[in-house]
């Protein structure tokens, strides 16, 4: 076991973690939808107060006053890619060190725009006419299409400079002048790249296709392999893995989990709010490796280590109670410790994937509720699984999960804990 | 003395904070402490002395060497685990000095 951890495996595995952190473009992916964190959720706090409106005072959702109020949810999450377009643009910039992040953030929320909701004049019934923006894309459904523009959008831009594709000026002319003469050539090719081959799929396929349509098909394919039971299993044990040598897991499948994560609660959000049955997602199976205690499921291990005769079991499990009860797993890993420690392996590895099939099963046979109120942060338990439903059905069934999850510790626990009673009687005996 | 803890969201440095700023009025020193998440290091790292950061946070420790102007170091597991102040202010003092 101990030639496990030390393993070309563990190695690679710290590689892969250490290059996809590192990498710009992911850290600039993560941090660009971290800075929309607000915006949902104040959509999250907007939908629930419609909820408890809508259960508990009987506002119906076809209510003057509670289609008002969904309009600021209907305008938070409904121009989510538009944000993310920008932050991403303007961290990639900021990134790669450039100058003016905010021109470059602009830039590709006109190219944005431009490709996927277009400025378009419609002619109405009554012969008025009206110019309207098709707002499908702007929300969650454009998130990969943000990412890509506003990644690609950048690129362009530097590509532009780097090749001194600047208008040039005299000495005399003040640096602020020039530096909005500097961005005319990189804006205008962006326009050119982006729009061009808009206009160009369009005419080639007689607006059958679009580059958003196009993007979310070709990305369709990994992420139907992802969206998987298999695929989610994989997601459940890598995380856990990481985890496991000590690095924060979550982080770094969140950069990639975020995007169907937040598509899936907006579908059902949608659904919800048209009085339609909600659609189940294998993305919210992800849920099972962090039903207790933050990732791992670490609070069982934490109460069992309350009342043990080892001294340094009994004085971890004091300092991790209190964060283990809003779902921090730090200590009790660091702690314990979990990380690097062949007796929890098993337990902390594989233990969510038992969850994991149960969760599965009570989603199958609907015995709890499918979620639609996305809330991105670390809430205390019973908070965090009643918060995305709002449906007491699936605090009870973390409860039940808990003697599960209890299980598949106590026999590593009671291991560890002998070899630590041993091994600090022997401390004192010298 | 002025430290920055950095953890993944800023959450779990957040408790080691708690402890840390309790010791230092304990001991009668001032210390002041702040915890953040990776992603905001680049933003205050200037107004502190020295970051420490957790060992959730490794796969990130070279970049944020790099972003900051200032001593980097590791906190052990074990001390960030049980917040255990007084190695913290230790390993903080080592690096200022």
């Amino acid at each position: 076991m101990n030639k496990l951890v030390e393993s070309k495996l563990m190695k690679w595995l710290e590689k892969v973690s250490v290059a996809l952190s590192e990498s710009p473009t992911f850290s600039t992916i993560a941090s660009g939808m971290q800075g929309n964190l607000g915006f949902i959720m104040v959509g999250a706090v907007i939908q629930v107060g419609l909820a408890i409106a809508n259960m508990v005072f009987g506002l119906p959702t076809t209510n003057e006053w509670y289609i008002r109020i969904n309009s600021i949810y209907n305008t938070t999450m409904g121009l989510l890619s538009l944000m993310v377009t920008f932050n991403i643009a303007f961290n990639y910039a900021k990134r790669l060190g450039m100058k003016g992040h905010n021109v470059h953030g602009f830039t590709a929320i006109v190219c944005y725009i431009l490709v996927c909701a277009p400025i378009t004049t419609y002619t109405l019934a009554d012969g008025n006419t009206v110019t309207a923006i098709n707002t499908q894309f702007l929300g969650a459904t454009g998130l990969f299409v943000a990412i890509i523009i506003g990644l690609l959008s950048v690129r362009i831009s530097k590509f532009c400079i780097d090749h001194h594709w600047v208008i040039t000026m005299p000495d005399s002319v003040p640096e602020g002048v020039l530096n909005s003469f500097n961005n005319i050539i990189p804006i205008l090719i962006n326009i050119v790249v982006w729009y061009g081959l808009s206009t160009a799929l369009s005419v080639l396929t007689n607006g059958q296709l679009t580059i958003p349509t196009l993007i979310i098909f070709v990305l369709s394919i990994p992420l139907n392999a992802l969206l998987s039971p298999i695929g989610m299993l994989v997601i459940i044990i890598f995380g856990q893995l990481l985890w496991f040598f000590g690095i924060h897991g979550t982080s770094v499948v969140f950069s990639v989990m975020m995007l169907p994560m937040i598509m899936a609660y907006q579908t059902n959000a949608a659904l919800y709010e048209a009085g339609q049955p909600l659609l189940f997602s294998y993305v919210f199976l992800w849920g099972a490796n962090a039903m207790w205690g933050g990732s791992g499921n670490t609070l069982p291990l934490v109460l069992m280590g309350l009342k043990s005769k080892s001294k340094t079991i009994k004085a971890v499990s004091k300092a991790a109670l209190p964060a283990g009860l809003f779902n921090i797993n730090e200590p009790a890993v660091f702690g314990y410790p979990i990380m690097y420690n062949p007796l929890f392996l098993i337990p902390y590895v594989f233990g969510p994937v038992i969850v994991y099939f149960f969760y599965w099963a009570a989603y199958a046979f609907e015995l709890i509720a499918l979620p639609r109120i996305l809330i991105l942060t670390t809430l205390p338990i019973f908070m965090s699984h009643f918060s995305s439903t709002l449906s007491m059905t699936n605090v009870i069934f973390a409860v039940l999960m808990f003697p599960v999850v209890w299980l598949t510790w106590y026999p590593f626990f009671k291991m560890y804990e002998k070899k630590m009673i041993a091994e600090e009687e022997a401390a004192e005996a010298e | 003395m002025k430290i920055l803890l950095v953890c993944a969201g800023g959450l779990s440095s957040s408790i080691v904070m708690k402890k840390v700023r309790r010791y230092g009025e304990e001991i009668g020193e001032e210390v002041v402490i702040d915890a953040v998440g990776v992603a905001e290091v680049s933003d205050v790292w200037n107004k502190y002395d020295c970051i420490l950061t957790a060992p959730q946070v490794r796969n990130r420790f070279n970049q944020i060497k790099e972003t900051a102007g200032i001593p980097v170091a590791a906190m052990p597991p074990q001390d960030y685990a049980i917040g255990n102040a007084a190695n913290i202010v230790k390993l903080a003092k080592s690096l200022i000095k």
